[in-house]
């Protein structure tokens, strides 16, 4: 059966996307981002019949490290210089727009100026700099920031703290709740106006706005948490990548149980991870790099603690819990220089990504396009779906009792026809000729055809019913009654085959093709 | 079939709807030459075969390309090799029903390994569920593989009713 030969045929082609989809992620910061959906789907749909994610994702975060420092070479050196830095993360934003994962909104800003504001983090009052190029940089990129200006405030407030002394900072600050840290979190925060600053962050929805930097540097020290006190123990802005990445797995670990809809647990997680995550702040760009690999790679174990811990921040407790949904195996790659954003990079790709898929699936399914909101598009689908399924089944069951006398010899006919029609200046062709033919009308009738959905097949079907009738009458004549459109058509095919010679494709038959293509290309060619 | 793959994805629908038409036409001849008189067999089983025909013929045209196609082709496929197990006259009754246990068993392990899997609803919504389980082969694809799926699934599908729709208001008329 020819299923089986596809089948086997589709063994070595997912081994063959495989290896190629591994050369096409180190293209990934150069494409454009229709090719890194491309890309992407390449790569989760080769992995997918492999089943070699780690396998893919370890393949790809190699390849893949060797190009972020080609995009973020610069970045390194202004690392010292937040504002600068920030400004070339917007350029960067312009520039690398395509990145990596897609980031499209301009919220380069937020993950790309992640760890140098944590690498300056060291040196006290250097957190005006970043608040106000941040402020700055807000509404350009970050429109998505309802609390910019208590943003600005509370930066500006906890710049005047000493950068040594976050974990004492964060003490008088004692009573963090648990939902405080997570930033720009929409739940009414146990509000103590000392919080104010960690929750003027949080005011905002967990979209984006959880990348930028200085709320995370606030957080990175809060050993208020009594919890983490332990683990973190007087570690400040040490760059603790073990102990951090332990406590990330555990993190994960806690997020893949606290998954759902249990706010509070989610909340303490979160916070695990976000107090985690804002460890690993103060690293370089190369540990960050290193991190994010390591970080891909856990997260290829526990990817739905990295897709929690990423929309974990606390947003809204229904697009949480839709992310929540969604969440599966993405393998992300986190640019160099994003070390601890590696979940908020993950999220706002992994929303992307679903967006421009829903988006599709608007186009696709008719009477969607009012509708917004994943589960009400959701539940359109289904219903699509579950319609045309019906309606196979219920025309299958038509075309079962269809009177078995009507042969269903349409395809031996249009390609008898076709022989026959061209039995003299193709004789040798074959088949050769008709899907040339068939493939070269079909690009210049695209715009004809495509005007109608099914004009194309329309034309199909009365050449089926020209083909009905001449059968019926006699043999003889090949579209007799409609002879002058058809002999005319049939004289352009013999004409179109003349002049594209011989383009022998390997497909097989496409008889129907020709059948459909006479009338179309009579419509393409008045 | 490979050609098919690289073409752009304009060409696809008109492409799609021929290809489908041509192997779906094909398949009901094999099985209107079947069973000889159609007045033998069944109904329901008629309409039953021409409903698998119709979803290999599509499946068959997006070939390997697509997970969903996939999954729809190694379906009938092993539903296809059971049947002919079970049916092996050489296969003593012991032999048959074992085997037979065996692939139900295994079948239904696996159903019911990858349904605790995509049935939690703290992983899945509902509607991700029941969309999973509506598409072919959408148990064991993450969420953003089964949108895709879903997308291409849902174009080879209206595809193929309009198509079918095609041919019986053309049986119909004539």
């Amino acid at each position: 059966m020819a299923g089986e030969n596809e089948i086997e045929g589709r063994n070595r082609d997912g081994e063959q996307m495989h290896y190629s989809s591994t050369n096409l992620s180190s293209d990934w910061p150069f494409n454009g981002s229709n090719d890194l959906t491309n890309t992407s789907m390449a790569l989760v749909t080769s992995s997918n019949p492999m089943n070699n994610t780690s396998c893919s994702s370890a393949s790809m975060i190699d390849s893949f490290c060797h190009t972020p420092p080609t995009i973020w070479d610069h970045n390194p050196t202004n690392s010292q210089h937040l504002g600068a830095f920030c400004d070339v993360n917007l350029q960067n934003n312009a520039t690398t727009s395509s990145s990596a994962l897609g980031f499209r909104k301009g919220n380069h800003i937020a993950p790309s100026s992640w760890s140098p504001p944590n690498s300056a983090v060291k040196r006290g009052g250097v957190f005006l700099p970043p608040a106000a190029a941040t402020s700055t940089m807000l509404p350009h990129t970050l429109s998505q920031f309802p609390a910019d200006s208590g943003f600005i405030e509370r930066a500006a407030r906890l710049s005047s703290f000493s950068a040594g002394n976050f974990e004492d900072m964060m003490n008088p600050f004692g009573n963090v709740p648990e939902s405080s840290l997570s930033p720009y979190s929409n739940r009414p925060v146990q509000g103590q106006p000392q919080d104010g600053f960690v929750n003027g962050f949080k005011s905002t929805s967990g979209e984006g706005s959880k990348d930028t930097p200085p709320p995370v540097d606030y957080e990175t020290n809060d050993g208020s948490q009594p919890k983490h006190d332990a683990r973190q123990g007087g570690s400040g802005f040490s760059g603790n990548n073990l102990p951090g990445e332990a406590e990330y797995s555990e993190g994960g670990q806690d997020e893949t149980s606290n998954e759902g809809f249990g706010s509070k647990k989610r909340r303490r997680s979160d916070q695990d991870t976000d107090y985690n995550q804002f460890k690993r702040s103060p690293q370089t760009p190369n540990e960050a790099t290193r991190n994010n690999s390591e970080i891909q790679q856990k997260g290829d174990r526990n990817p739905n603690s990295i897709a929690n811990k990423s929309s974990g921040k606390h947003g809204k407790q229904v697009s949480q819990s839709s992310d929540g949904q969604k969440e599966e195996y993405i393998h992300v790659r986190a640019r160099r220089g994003q070390a601890t954003n590696s979940h908020s990079l993950a999220e706002r790709v992994r929303r992307e990504k679903i967006s421009e898929r829903m988006k599709f699936l608007q186009e696709l399914v008719p009477g969607c396009s009012k509708v917004t909101g994943k589960a009400v598009m959701l539940d359109e689908i289904i219903n699509y779906v579950q319609s045309l399924q019906r309606q196979v089944e219920f025309l299958s069951m038509k075309l079962a009792t269809v009177n078995p006398r009507m042969d269903f010899n349409i395809e031996g006919l249009i390609a008898k026809d076709m022989l026959e029609s061209r039995v003299g200046p193709s004789g040798t062709l074959g088949f050769g000729a008709d899907m040339a033919m068939a493939y070269a009308h079909n690009p210049s009738q695209m715009a004809s055809i495509m005007q109608g959905g099914i004009s194309g097949l329309g034309s199909s079907s009365d050449a089926v019913r020209r083909t009905i009738n001449s059968h019926l009458m006699a043999v003889g004549g090949v579209y007799k009654d409609p002879s002058s459109q058809a002999s005319s058509a049939w004289d352009d095919e013999l004409h179109n085959i003349v002049q594209m010679g011989l383009n022998p494709s390997g497909t097989p038959i496409n008889t129907q093709n020709l059948g459909s293509t006479p009338p179309s290309h009579l419509k393409a060619e008045p | 079939m490979s050609s098919a793959s690289q073409q752009p994805t304009s060409i696809n629908p008109i492409h799609l709807k021929n290809q489908f038409a041509l192997r779906f036409v094909r398949a009901l001849n094999t099985i209107k030459n079947q069973k000889g008189s159609a007045h033998d067999t069944q109904m329901h089983c008629r309409s039953r075969r021409v409903k698998i025909a119709a979803y290999t013929a599509m499946a068959s045209v997006v070939g390997s390309r697509r997970s969903w196609s996939r999954a729809v082709l190694w379906k009938i496929r092993n539903r296809s090799r059971n049947q002919d197990l079970l049916r092996n006259k050489i296969m003593t009754n012991h032999h048959r029903r074992r085997r037979h246990a065996k692939l139900c068993m295994k079948r239904r392990n696996r159903n019911s390994i990858r349904e605790d899997v995509y049935l939690n609803p703290f992983r899945y919504s509902v509607q991700e569920s029941k969309l999973r389980k509506m598409v072919p082969g959408g148990r064991n694809m993450d969420s953003w593989c089964l949108g895709d799926e879903i997308a291409d699934y849902i174009k080879c599908l209206a595809a193929q009713v309009e198509v079918m729709q095609t041919l019986v208001d053309l049986y119909t008329v004539t």
